[in-house]
């Protein structure tokens, strides 16, 4: 399978400000990638280098071998762009947005769109303006699914959404990415949601540190163990050691590691333990685990 | 997207170095600019000489043309013609001047001014004009309904109706047409107001350049092909009736000479002035019952002729000043600025590009500032934007300099 | 797909358009309703002499409306565009970015000359029944710089709206507003009459400035 979308040696900052350097991922067709990563990490910077609305002072940033920056308008219709924020034309209406985007797309799917519009109870000739949030988002939603996209990038479709709407969104997507070779590429800032979701997961941390994992990866081999020891023990983060949580004398460790390893290195290191116990992690706990809660 | 980019920034840039171009220099003269005061020149008369006065330090002074000042009282006495009311009110006035009795009604009659600008001249004009009754049934002239113009044939437009008033238009056609008048008029001299003691009709230069003479009298056309040297090829022709009814107009041609249409039967007069040029300079003619004083206003200077009333040059006398351009703002002003740009011009109502080149002294602030864009812009590395900076600026001076440091735009 | 473009800029601007109309047509009825007053109350030969000696403009009224009508289309069709940063939308529609953004100054040019063209002809045919060809035919070349004026603006609008560095927009705008001051020096008759053709033409190519604002924007100078 191809890389629909290459990352290679990204280096970005705004002025002096770095935002990363030499970030790598690449991502594979077929498959639904989350992009997470707390505030600052440089989430927004990657999706608009992705979307070809910023320029990255060097490294390359590929869609469907093309350099993301200038598409060319045939790989253009091939991919799907949610704004973030569910941001459309919202001076028009469902009738006229519809017309408007069917004359661009070959694979125009209009039923789609109209399936998922006769849902909504709002009036035909009504503008987006004046629409809810959930409402525009299952616009926005159904003009990237009519479009018919290869490759959907969904900047934070969470934004402004209530769980109904939320779970109704992933659930078309969902459906949609069953479909031959359709590649998704999401962030929100509610990862919950995801789980079971994504196929795969790039997490980013601060200064460019990123981790790029199956989720399925992440689901066996990623753990967390929760151990009493005394107040004054300090840990520090290593290779086995992911991160760390200390309340009093209560630990927990994070890490990739199983626990007869995470065992034998605590005792290398001379930390006291007891209690030893393996916790379930979810994805959201997993991605606390691997970037911390600050 | 980025050859196009590259394409609308040079425009951008082009753009604010024109607009810089207007309004730098523009508020330079705003700040700095002094006044120069024009003297205004006389021919006294009683001594024979020219008498002037002008405004030094927001002061009146009066001299003499060997520069002696003089008292306000002595020029009032020296100029009794142009004075004559303050020396009424003073118990001046002789009774007799060169040996002529005073009559104040003859002094009011020979009193003439006349005085064309460029600015009088080089406009649009629309070129309709009220076809004027020359004798009407009253005392006073009475503004018409009828307009004409001279096309491929005379038209007369009725302004009560907006239409072509078809009878009256090809009377004057015919007229027109049985003096030989080569249509369509070139030009139309006349004075189209109502407003004065009589009205001597229009001056029309003919598509060959010939001058004829229209006029609507009882009705009915007046025409009169005017002879005029051949080197005569009309710039503009000052029409002003007056009661001394001494000349119709003054002619000024295209090879700079003046000459006046007298009432001696369209005799031609030419008046003693050497090149004179009607798109620079300004006329005056000022008369008195001997004398007449004709001057010519440059940017900086003024020539006055003195002549009898055959236009005999008696005597003349020139000033100079120092205008604004030549003053040291001026010269300061050409170190700064390569060109000066203004779409205004004092010597005429058209909108047009007035560009002004300095004299090359503006080269060393061009050169410094090429060599400082290209040290501002050192972090662009392309050898074709640093050359585009530099040569740009050393063209365009602080112009380009402040739009090159405006747009940044790296192309 | 540029019939569609064209479908959504006339979704965006129709009504910025329709008091367009409404406003010139507005001030048309005024000088309309101001001439026949003065006929009505003076005489027409004066009114002639008026204005052949006296530059007088019937329609002086109408000066700066071009130019408003330049600023409510450039704002009504480019402002909605920057908002939550729309203008990704368009620019990732599957046409070439230049074309998308040409288009759409070439769109909104297109309707100005059709107002524009509109109201002069309804000032020609009340100018041609009070005045003769010369009078009418000086509107003509004295209307052209106001109206280049209108295009200046309008073109204008979508370089500084859409540009989203404000130490920018704000430079443009000083420049923008100094040239346009330069189409308003006076109100003789034909005055441009030497110059206003190539300004024109000028003007016409700072159409291509937005292409520069779009640049800035898909690069991220935000």
């Amino acid at each position: 399978m191809e890389n629909v979308i290459e990352i290679k040696n990204l280096t970005h900052y705004y002025g002096e400000k770095k935002v990363y350097e030499n970030l790598n991922f690449s991502l594979k067709e077929g498959r639904i990638f989350g992009l997470l990563g707390k505030n600052g990490t440089g989430k927004t910077t990657t999706i608009n280098i992705l979307t070809g609305f910023l320029k990255p002072k060097s490294g390359s940033c590929t869609i469907f071998g093309e350099e993301s920056y200038r598409l060319s308008p045939e790989t253009k219709s091939r991919v799907g762009f949610l704004i973030e924020g569910h941001v459309q034309y919202s001076f028009m209406n469902i009738i006229q947005i519809e017309k408007f985007y069917s004359r661009f797309y070959p694979n125009w799917k209009k039923d789609i769109y109209f399936e998922l519009m006769s849902k909504l109870k709002v009036n035909r000739n009504q503008k987006l303006s004046k629409m809810s949030c959930g409402q525009r988002s299952q616009v926005a939603l159904g003009l990237i699914l009519a479009q018919d996209p290869d490759l959907l990038i969904l900047d934070d479709y969470s934004m402004g959404l209530d769980a109904g709407y939320r779970r109704l969104f992933l659930d078309y997507l969902k459906e949609y990415s069953k479909t031959e070779g359709k590649t998704i590429f999401v962030t929100s800032h509610i990862i919950q949601d995801l789980d079971g979701f994504l196929d795969d997961a790039v997490i980013m941390d601060y200064n460019g540190v990123v981790t790029q994992v199956s989720i399925q990866d992440l689901k066996q081999s990623f753990s967390g163990f929760t151990f009493k020891t005394t107040e004054k023990v300090q840990l520090f983060k290593d290779n086995i050691i992911v991160n760390f949580e200390q309340i009093r004398n209560k630990m927990t460790v994070y890490s990739f590691k199983n626990e007869e390893e995470v065992k034998t290195h605590l005792s290398e290191l001379k930390v006291e333990f007891s209690d030893f116990a393996k916790i379930h992690l979810d994805l959201e706990d997993s991605f606390i685990g691997l970037t911390g809660k600050y | 997207m980025k050859r196009f980019s590259t394409f609308s920034s040079i425009i951008l840039i082009f753009l604010i170095t024109i607009v810089l171009s207007i309004f730098l220099p523009r508020y330079y003269w705003i700040s700095f600019e002094q006044n120069v005061q024009i003297p205004k020149v006389f021919f006294s008369p009683i001594t024979k000489q020219f008498i002037i006065h002008k405004q030094i330090d927001k002061h009146v002074v009066y001299y003499d043309e060997t520069f002696k000042r003089i008292t306000r009282e002595d020029f009032e006495s020296n100029t009794p013609y142009l004075n004559y009311r303050q020396l009424v009110f003073r118990q001046e006035m002789p009774d007799t001047i060169l040996g002529k009795p005073v009559n104040f009604q003859e002094i009011k009659e020979n009193n003439l001014f006349f005085s064309i600008d460029p600015e009088d001249v080089y406009f649009y004009q629309i070129n309709l004009f009220p076809l004027i009754e020359a004798k009407p049934n009253g005392p006073q002239l009475i503004s018409p309904q009828e307009y004409f113009r001279v096309t491929d044939k005379f038209e007369i437009f009725d302004a009560q109706t907006n239409k072509i008033n078809a009878k009256m238009s090809k009377l004057f056609d015919e007229e027109l047409r049985k003096y030989g008048f080569n249509f369509p008029a070139k030009n139309y001299f006349g004075e189209p107001s109502t407003r004065k003691p009589y009205h001597e009709g229009y001056f029309l230069v003919d598509n060959s350049g010939d001058i004829f003479h229209i006029n609507r009298i009882e009705n009915k056309p007046f025409c009169k092909k005017i002879e005029v040297p051949n080197d005569y090829k009309i710039e503009h022709i000052l029409v002003r009736e007056f009661p001394l009814q001494e000349f119709h107009g003054i002619i000024f041609t295209k090879n700079h000479k003046i000459a006046l249409i007298s009432y001696d039967n369209y005799r031609i007069i030419e008046l003693p002035i050497k090149d004179f040029d009607l798109t620079e300079s300004k006329f005056e003619l000022k008369g008195d019952i001997f004398y007449r004083t004709i001057s010519v206003f440059n940017d900086n200077s003024v020539v006055s002729y003195a002549t009898d009333r055959n236009y005999k040059l008696i005597s003349t006398y020139t000033e100079k000043w120092v205008n604004a351009k030549k003053s040291d703002i001026g010269k300061i002003a050409e170190y700064i600025f390569p060109f000066q740009l203004s779409l205004e011009n004092e010597k005429n109502l058209f909108i047009d590009f007035y560009i002004e080149f300095s004299n090359w002294n503006f080269i060393f602030l061009n050169s410094i500032l090429a060599i400082a864009i290209l040290i501002i812009r050192k972090s662009q590395k392309q050898t074709s934007q640093k050359l585009f900076n530099a040569v740009y600026v050393l063209l365009t001076g602080i112009f380009g300099f402040i739009a090159l440091l405006v747009i940044k735009d790296e192309f | 797909m540029l019939l569609s473009l064209a479908y959504k800029e006339w979704i965006k601007i129709r009504w910025a358009y329709l008091v367009s109309l409404a406003i010139g047509l507005g001030i048309i009825l005024s000088i309309f309703l101001n001439l026949r007053l003065l006929v009505e109350f003076n005489s027409l030969k004066e009114l002639w002499n008026y204005i052949i000696f006296k530059n007088y403009l019937f329609y002086s009224q109408f000066r700066f409306i071009p130019l408003l009508i330049g600023l409510i289309l450039g704002i009504a069709q480019f402002v909605p565009e920057i908002q939550n940063l729309r203008l990704k939308l368009a620019l990732h529609l599957p046409i070439e970015e230049t074309k998308t953004l040409f288009f759409m100054v070439f769109y909104g040019f297109a309707l100005l000359t059709a107002i524009f063209l509109f109201f002069y002809l309804i000032l020609v045919s009340i100018s041609s029944s009070y005045f003769p060809p010369d009078i009418t035919n000086t509107i003509f070349i004295t209307l052209l710089p106001w109206y280049t004026a209108g295009y200046a603006v309008y073109f204008f609008a979508s370089v500084i709206i859409i540009e989203q560095i404000w130490v920018r927009r704000i430079s443009i705008s000083l420049f923008a507003v100094l040239l346009i001051s330069q189409f308003f020096h006076t109100m003789n008759h034909n005055a441009y009459i030497k110059i206003i053709i190539p300004i024109f033409l000028f003007v016409i190519l700072l159409s291509t400035l937005i292409i520069t604002s779009g640049y800035r924007f898909k690069r991220g100078l935000r």
